[in-house]
């Protein structure tokens, strides 16, 4: 609603108070209300109202927060934050777990070489080289390698077993099968399909 | 959200947060309640809570918070007839000096502030007390920056005609 020079209402003014009292109002309005408010006292009492209300708003206290009320929440976030330190692991190789098969499998093989060549390397230097103690050590250092072979070869089919067998050949494998029963009865239909043919043309 | 930054908003906010709920619900017992509701929400979805509207989901989760408040003051009151429904002013909050000191004015505007509807109660506190901008509170509230001037508006109107009327009648 605009208010013409000779008539100005009192729901436009109403309207307009906060706006005033904000220092919001476009100029010609302004110079409207203001010579309003000369003549109006309840327009210029509700006008003083807004400002006293605002300059009281922005001056009310900003009340400090108890510790009371945030120190509860704050020892518990510290005690699951441990909590779940503790739980992450230290290795570097994320989910690698520590299993009894890979600490005593390299664990064997270290064994099986260092050993004899210790033994072997402290014989020679006590005593000369007898021809019949070199074939046996000889010997030993066979049985040592071919245990460490066989270690390897065990370790070798294991991890081929798991890995390749069951990760790759596998669903290959079962994957042509699929592909071969799906072919089949492909040729199976287009057979069925073509005798029905043969016959009806005949 | 990591404890550090954790602790961070926490320290940031932790008096916003409990302004905001002590002149919305008037009760400082029910405000620390509150305010311990939030922050322990928010750790709980600390890896859900997007750390850039951090402040936004606070206030939004403590505007809600005090909804259920006063809602539930509300059910109680209606099985137990009491003064439960009667704003209790925050002036408890204040030292004995300013508390001598504190206006009639002042006083009376805390408790006409106590029975503002929302959205205007919480956005007169957010605007006028905490002095938040138009985009913070409409990005808190999730409503357009338009509304949140309307009810501003709205708002302060309610709070002079209420005061026009408790300072008519002490007048009289």
């Amino acid at each position: 609603m605009k208010p013409s020079d000779n008539h100005i209402d009192r729901a436009w003014a109403d309207e307009r108070v906060e706006a005033y009292a904000d220092g919001l109002l476009p100029r010609r309005e302004r110079k409207v209300f203001e010579s309003m408010l000369r003549s109006d006292a309840d327009l210029a009492h509700q006008v003083d109202l807004a400002k006293q209300l605002r300059r009281t708003l922005s001056g009310l206290p900003a009340p400090a927060c108890p510790d009371a009320a945030v120190e509860p929440v704050l020892a518990r976030a510290r005690r699951e934050d441990a909590r779940e330190r503790e739980r992450v692991p230290v290795s570097r190789f994320g989910n690698f777990r520590l299993t009894p098969a890979r600490v005593l499998v390299p664990a064997t093989i270290v064994l099986a070489v260092v050993v004899p060549l210790w033994v072997i390397d402290g014989e020679r230097s006590e005593r000369p080289h007898d021809p019949a103690e070199v074939q046996a050590a000889l010997e030993e250092v066979k049985l040592a390698l071919s245990y460490v072979s066989r270690a390897g070869r065990e370790t070798g089919s294991a991890i081929r077993h798991m890995a390749v067998d069951q990760a790759l050949i596998g669903p290959v494998r079962r994957a042509i099968d699929r592909a071969d029963i799906g072919s089949r009865k492909i040729n199976e239909t287009g057979t069925a399909a073509s005798s029905r043919e043969s016959r009806g043309t005949s | 959200m990591k404890l550090r930054e954790f602790e961070r908003v926490v320290s940031e906010s932790r008096d916003r947060l409990y302004g905001y709920a002590l002149y919305f619900l008037g009760r400082r017992e029910e405000a620390e309640d509150v305010v311990q509701e939030v922050y322990m929400k928010l750790w709980e979805r600390r890896r859900d809570v997007d750390g850039s509207r951090v402040d936004g989901w606070l206030v939004s989760v403590t505007r809600n918070a005090c909804r259920d408040r006063l809602r539930r003051r509300k059910v109680r009151s209606a099985v137990n007839v009491d003064s439960d429904l009667l704003p209790e002013i925050a002036g408890d909050e204040l030292s004995p000096e300013a508390q001598a000191s504190g206006s009639l004015f002042e006083n009376t505007v805390r408790s006409v502030l106590s029975q503002l509807p929302d959205p205007q109660r919480s956005i007169v506190i957010l605007r006028e007390i905490q002095g938040m901008s138009y985009r913070e509170i409409a990005s808190a509230l999730d409503l357009p920056m338009t509304s949140v001037k309307v009810y501003l508006h709205r708002g302060r109107r309610a709070l002079r005609a209420e005061l026009s009327k408790v300072l008519h009648r002490e007048a009289v």
